[in-house]
């Protein structure tokens, strides 16, 4: 099997099949990071297929020392605070009732396990989005991606300090949310936890 | 030491980046703060309901989407060099006709159309056959304006606007540079 490095030489040679096999390989790992940032699953499709066409755009200027998964992520978290951004210039809605992930709903075996699979998940998304955008992505890059606080730094361009400090504060809110927060959220985290 | 470091200290403990005496310190004052204990409480139900939680995968069609847009990118980017170059023409090839007549003035063309009137008869027939193609162009536009619809849906659509365009301003350049060598022949005959 080729490496990523190695697809990206054979996409800057115009084969557009080595692309493809990048998408596959990565294309959970963008649209998950456009989901738990944006909350909406037609949102975060866009979102991250809009990063995968940048990447391809400036696949030249990938840097192959770094690995593809971690500049592709950093497309796709700019992308996304950028669309948060410019979610609360318009008059779009941030508090909208957050629609169940369709994965989540589809392919669990028995409803039961499924529908607190959506509780659950609806629960966490509700915590995520009264984060501001910087917080929710450094625990989203924390919580999903398993990263250290070099990486998350590296892919927010800003110091392994400052992801410190907004990963405890992010800790804090959401600490704080469980207590005034909703029923809901209180119950669904009790039962995970 | 504050709340507020030991706040620090819980979530560095989550990341497991505490040394073991920091680790002790942090439990000590747990022990003793009843206001931190609680907040380690929430903190660790956070951390758990998160790190239970799995990727969500994207649809079915998601990377046939992908590869969708990659390849209209690319197209686009296989047309824009000939609509940039088409353009460019058109626009050299509008003002060289516009300035024909001030160059066929400078040469002594209306000296020559007096000693030869059989040129300015060419020209008079070129003129026919502009206006004649003039006409074939408006039957062109016309059926254009009927497939108007189908060409917006297409690249190539583009291109043939763009065509028609250069043309179009091509035969006006024509014209007009015509028109105005014949003017000046013809009161430079008559003077
Ligand atoms: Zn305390």
């Amino acid at each position: 099997m080729l490496t990523d490095q190695e697809l990206v030489v054979q996409v800057i040679n115009g084969d557009q099949q080595a692309f493809a096999e990048l998408v596959e390989r990565y294309q959970q790992a963008a649209y998950n990071l456009a989901y738990r940032m944006l909350g909406n699953p037609g949102e975060a499709e866009d979102a991250a297929q809009e990063a995968f066409l940048r990447a391809y755009q400036h696949i030249k200027r990938y840097d192959t020392s770094r690995p593809f998964k971690t500049w592709l992520l950093s497309i796709t978290s700019n992308h996304c605070i950028d669309r948060i951004r410019k979610r609360r210039l318009t008059w779009l809605s941030i508090d909208e009732p957050l629609p169940p992930h369709p994965a989540l709903t589809s392919s669990a075996p028995q409803p039961e396990a499924s529908t607190i699979a959506e509780e659950r998940n609806a629960a966490i998304q509700a915590l995520l989005s009264d984060l501001e955008p910087d917080y929710r992505m450094a625990v989203v890059l924390r919580y999903w991606y398993d990263m250290s606080y070099v990486e998350i730094a590296d892919i927010m361009e800003t110091t392994e300090s400052a992801i410190k400090s907004r990963l405890f504060r992010a800790r804090r809110m959401l600490a704080e949310q469980l207590q005034t927060g909703s029923t809901l959220a209180l119950s669904v985290a009790m039962e995970s936890a | 030491m504050a709340h507020n470091s030991y706040e620090v200290m819980m979530s560095l403990a989550l990341d497991a980046l505490l040394t073991q005496e920091e680790e002790k310190e942090l439990n000590q004052h747990l022990q003793s703060c009843s206001t931190c204990a609680q907040l380690w409480d929430d903190m660790t139900i956070i951390n758990t309901m998160f790190t239970a939680s799995a990727e969500v995968a994207p649809p079915a069609n998601f990377s046939a989407n992908v590869l969708a847009r990659v390849e209209s990118y690319e197209s686009g980017r296989r047309w824009y060099p000939w609509i940039v170059g088409v353009l460019v023409a058109a626009s050299v090839i509008a003002a060289s006709l516009w300035a024909l007549p001030a160059l066929f003035l400078s040469l002594g063309l209306p000296d020559l159309l007096a000693e030869w009137p059989v040129i300015g008869e060419i020209i008079d027939a070129a003129t026919r056959g502009y206006i004649a193609i003039q006409i074939g162009v408006s039957w062109v536009v016309e059926l254009a304006n009927t497939w108007f619809s189908y060409l917006l849906n297409e690249p190539a659509s583009l291109a043939v606007i763009l065509t028609a365009l250069v043309l179009a301003s091509t035969w006006i350049g024509l014209l007009e540079g015509i028109k105005a060598t014949r003017n000046a022949a013809v009161s430079s005959q008559t003077a």
